[in-house]
């Protein structure tokens, strides 16, 4: 049986990040799917290079390729190639993430953090450093709770010119 | 950088592999050198106990650890220069936090500005010793792997660091950098901080964990 690309990007929707109940393919983790005869490779982009789920997503994604009919081998890698940026998200992922009590910004952490208990802006940060190294402990100043915020990795540094 | 920071750092370098880019096993690599086996600066060896020390050793390491990368990133080699580029977005995120504290600190009042001011005079040699040359760096700088060489990474470093710290009016101490930790040379301290480390380790070695 013929493998396609796109039964494998299905597939893949099918693997859950360890650390949050959101799709890797809807956390844009996923940046290329190739397939050559019965052998799959899978480029990643991971959101902090020393994350300590990277491991668990790999062996998931290569479980889970090695599981689909027709695949005899599969190779996954990382790639720091391209930046992993908040526009990776898919809706879904922010739906998901909103659900799971984290506020998520729209394109930079510089943005006022918007509470996801009571809708706040009057909201502060505490510590870059979360519970994971996605996550940023903020406190809201108008429902008094400690809340968590998504946390990208910093914008993209412009290329030196040379 | 924390210590478990760096230590994740060595485990994605196997790239989820038991066997560590020198051949030997990762577990070996973290837990069974001698001090003498570590290539680390000085500064990252003292111990922790006091905050305002802690703070102004994060402070001047991560500012270095910027610059460091900076170089890093105008490296000609692509993947090379990925990474270091993946590193700096995340680098932004212990400068905000170390640059929160040292303000904080420094302009609680008279006690705060005291004991930031001591940690600076007993830290800032051995920050200066990051820098340190070594004879691999040194090949690296001469076939144009690294564009900067370590004193012109530590002039650029220490520049910027002078004027965030007279913005403070703290005093920058004169004194010559200590180095040696680059080298293998270490202080005392690195041996009571690797007794520590890998005491869980060292009750059973062949355990898997």
């Amino acid at each position: 049986m013929a493998l396609n690309v796109s039964g494998i990007w299905d597939a893949l929707a099918g693997v859950e990040d360890p650390e949050l109940p959101v799709a890797i393919t809807d956390l844009g983790l996923v940046r290329s799917v190739t397939v050559e005869g019965a052998h799959v490779r899978v480029q990643l982009v991971p959101t902090f290079t020393g994350c300590p789920a990277l491991d668990v997503i790999r062996e998931r994604v290569r479980g889970r390729l090695l599981g689909l009919p027709g695949v005899e081998t599969a190779e996954v890698v990382f790639t720091y190639e391209e930046p992993w940026t908040l526009d990776r998200l898919t809706e879904t992922a922010r739906v998901r993430l909103a659900d799971h009590g984290l506020s998520v910004p729209r394109a930079s952490l510089a943005e006022p953090a918007v509470c996801p208990f009571c809708g706040s802006t009057n909201t502060v940060i505490e510590n870059p450093f979360g519970a994971t190294l996605c996550r940023a402990i903020y406190y809201c100043r108008d429902c008094r709770n400690p809340i968590e915020r998504f946390k990208p990795p910093g914008d993209p540094t412009p290329a030196p010119k040379s | 950088m924390s210590r478990s920071r760096r230590l994740r750092r060595k485990r994605w370098g196997t790239r989820g592999s038991s066997t560590a880019l020198d051949g030997t096993d990762v577990d070996h690599l973290a837990f069974g050198r001698g001090s003498q086996d570590f290539r680390n600066a000085i500064l990252t060896e003292r111990p922790n106990g006091d905050w305002a020390f802690t703070v102004v050793r994060a402070w001047l390491y991560d500012h270095a650890d910027a610059a460091r990368l900076a170089a890093l990133a105008a490296s000609p080699l692509g993947s090379f220069a990925a990474m270091a580029k993946t590193l700096q977005r995340e680098e932004k995120y212990h400068l905000l936090f170390s640059d929160a504290w040292l303000v904080r600190l420094t302009r609680s009042g008279p006690d705060g500005r005291a004991r930031i001011q001591a940690a600076l005079d007993a830290a800032w040699p051995d920050a200066c010793g990051i820098f340190e040359a070594t004879p691999e760096i040194a090949r690296l700088v001469e076939t144009g792997s690294l564009r900067s060489s370590p004193a012109e990474q530590a002039a650029r470093w220490e520049a910027d660091a002078r004027v965030r710290l007279a913005d403070l009016e703290l005093q920058v101490p004169a004194g010559e950098a200590r180095t040696g930790g680059r080298a293998g040379r270490h202080t005392p301290d690195l041996a009571g901080l690797l007794d520590e480390m890998t005491s869980v380790w060292r009750t059973d070695p062949s355990a898997r964990w």
